[in-house]
């Protein structure tokens, strides 16, 4: 389970050159969280066979 | 002449009005005017109201049809668009203060379309903040649901459900990344249709999410859906994604029935603990309906779907997040409180978080395209509840845009956005409250004619009322 902080927040946000005060940090976190948790329930095996699939260029009806 | 109940008629009953003479352009669309001056400020769907512009292409369209010249299906139609389409000398405000004082230079490629189709532009439609959903406080009026003010329009293209839905337009145009024309269609008890990805360009309109951003009509009836979207489809060599796949007659299959149809049913749609009883029984009834009319159905399942909505926010929100970079440091405060949040989150996502979310978009879309081999079409909710109160409907704490709720909820809407699919919302029922449920269609690439089909043949059968008593 993710368990980003809002101290580890604001950090990770300094780095990115983003000032948050404590209700963002927190809701950031919070948000993090949720999204981090989600995937990581995702089982290794379930993408085992799946490679990022880039921006594709409309379908197989294209001709770019 | 106008009647009391012009604003009501469909794209195709008013176009056919228009032709027999029955009905001039300039009265249709100082009716739709006339009701826009008299419920905008209560009901926030419009940002811009392009009254004389709008008046001068009804002139121009009834002097066209005087001289015996129609331009099709949309001749002097009143329609309007998000307003994150671009039209020139009108400004693109994506319902932002950011953009407040943005105006285009020049056309989008969809509004030069619907010109060329002799459509009647009112207007430029309310919207979620840079179409993310969530907003708290909306600059240009709080979009309400017309089928009860003290709910949610849904989001991000709120202000297109509303217009359609109040008769503040004869159809407009969504935009639907992850779910922004579907859910506000449901919400509004209207039609809309997120289109293949790459069948509408989208040049000149304000991005979201590079590799799902889609384009497409948003209207009372099925038909209209279909009629709007042949005119804004093709490829355009602005946008380089846009499709070179030709645009085929939507309407010459659209009365075909559902007999024969093969109808999938994903268990992880119908089996979510967060899904409404009340929706979950409308859809399973109007799949009784496609069985009666001929169709077959299964239950299915679609496994990784379950994890959709993070594996979406995970890919479509750092992309956002790139194109918003330098504003968001430089211009903070002119966001809204929710839209900066979900930004901010999206600039700190890890790289490998973002990596495995486009793994599991890979993983997603073969299950989709494997399950259309069987399948003509996947049938399921478009969100797992009706509209939600106005307080509620945030991405604020506890709203319905935030955490993990949020996510959950996108199971829906997502799956068909990560894999780049047609999907459809149409009006299956109201609950208890009054509110509309929409059902959700969902087909092959640039196969929209077998889901307008497919759609139509419930419409017909069922016949929802889609435009709010006044």
């Amino acid at each position: 389970m993710a368990e980003i902080t809002r101290r580890q927040a604001r950090e990770l946000a300094t780095a990115a050159g983003i000032d948050l005060d404590d209700a963002r940090a927190d809701a950031v976190a919070a948000r993090l969280n949720a999204v981090l948790d989600e995937l990581g329930k995702l089982p290794a095996d379930a993408i085992a066979d799946a490679e990022p699939l880039p921006i594709f260029s409309a379908g197989e009806a294209s001709d770019d | 002449m106008t009647n009391p109940t012009t604003h009501a008629l469909s794209i195709e009953e008013s176009a056919a009005a228009l032709r027999s003479g029955n009905l001039s352009a300039v009265d249709l669309a100082t009716a739709y005017l006339d009701r826009i001056d008299a419920r905008n400020d209560h009901l926030g769907a419009y940002v811009t109201v392009t009254r004389d512009a709008a008046l001068a292409q009804a002139e121009r369209a009834d002097s066209a049809l005087a001289a015996g010249e129609s331009r099709g299906p949309l001749h002097g139609i009143p329609i309007a668009v998000k307003d994150i389409i671009d039209v020139r000398g009108v400004r693109t405000t994506a319902g932002s203060r950011v953009l407040a004082d943005n105006v285009a230079d020049s056309d989008s490629t969809l509004t030069e379309r619907l010109d060329a189709a002799g459509s009647v532009l009112l207007g430029k439609l309310n919207l979620s903040e840079f179409a993310i959903g969530g907003t708290i406080d909306h600059p240009y009026g709080t979009p309400r649901n017309p089928w009860n003010t003290g709910h949610s329009a849904g989001g991000s293209s709120s202000g297109s459900g509303v217009a359609v839905a109040a008769g503040l337009c004869a159809g407009a145009l969504g935009s639907d990344t992850g779910g922004s024309i579907r859910g506000p269609a449901a919400f509004c008890g209207i039609v809309g249709i997120r289109p293949t990805y790459g069948r509408v360009t989208r040049a000149g309109v304000v991005p979201m999410c590079w590799s799902m951003d889609t384009v497409g009509p948003m209207t009372r009836t099925v038909r209209d859906c279909a009629i709007m979207l042949a005119a804004i489809a093709g490829r355009d060599d602005r946008d380089s994604t846009s499709s070179r796949s030709p645009v085929p007659d939507y309407l010459a299959s659209i009365e075909d029935g559902a007999n024969g149809l093969r109808v999938g049913l994903p268990r992880e749609m119908f089996e979510y603990e967060a899904l409404s009883a009340e929706t979950r029984e409308a859809v399973l009834r109007a799949v009784t309906v496609f069985e009666e009319l001929g169709a077959s159905s299964e239950n299915m399942s679609l496994p990784t779907t379950e994890h959709s909505g993070a594996v979406f926010v995970a890919s479509a929100d750092v992309d956002a997040a790139s194109f918003h970079e330098h504003w968001i440091k430089t211009r903070p405060d002119d966001y809204d409180w929710s839209t900066r949040i979900r930004l901010e989150s999206a600039l700190l996502t890890p790289s490998t978080a973002y990596l495995k979310a486009q793994r599991a978009r890979a993983k997603i879309r073969r299950e989709l395209l494997e399950a259309l081999d069987r399948y003509d079409v996947l049938v399921f909710p478009t969100g797992p509840v009706t509209a939600p109160a106005l307080a509620a409907s945030t991405g604020g704490p506890g709203g319905y845009y935030q955490g993990r709720s949020d996510l959950g909820r996108r199971r829906y809407t997502s799956p068909a956005a990560l894999a780049g699919l047609p999907a459809i919302s149409l009006p299956c029922g109201f609950s208890s409250s009054g509110l509309p449920i929409g059902m959700q269609i969902v087909g092959r690439p640039f196969d929209e004619a077998t889901v307008f089909r497919a759609a139509r043949a419930y419409e017909r059968a069922a016949e929802w009322p889609t435009i709010a008593l006044d």
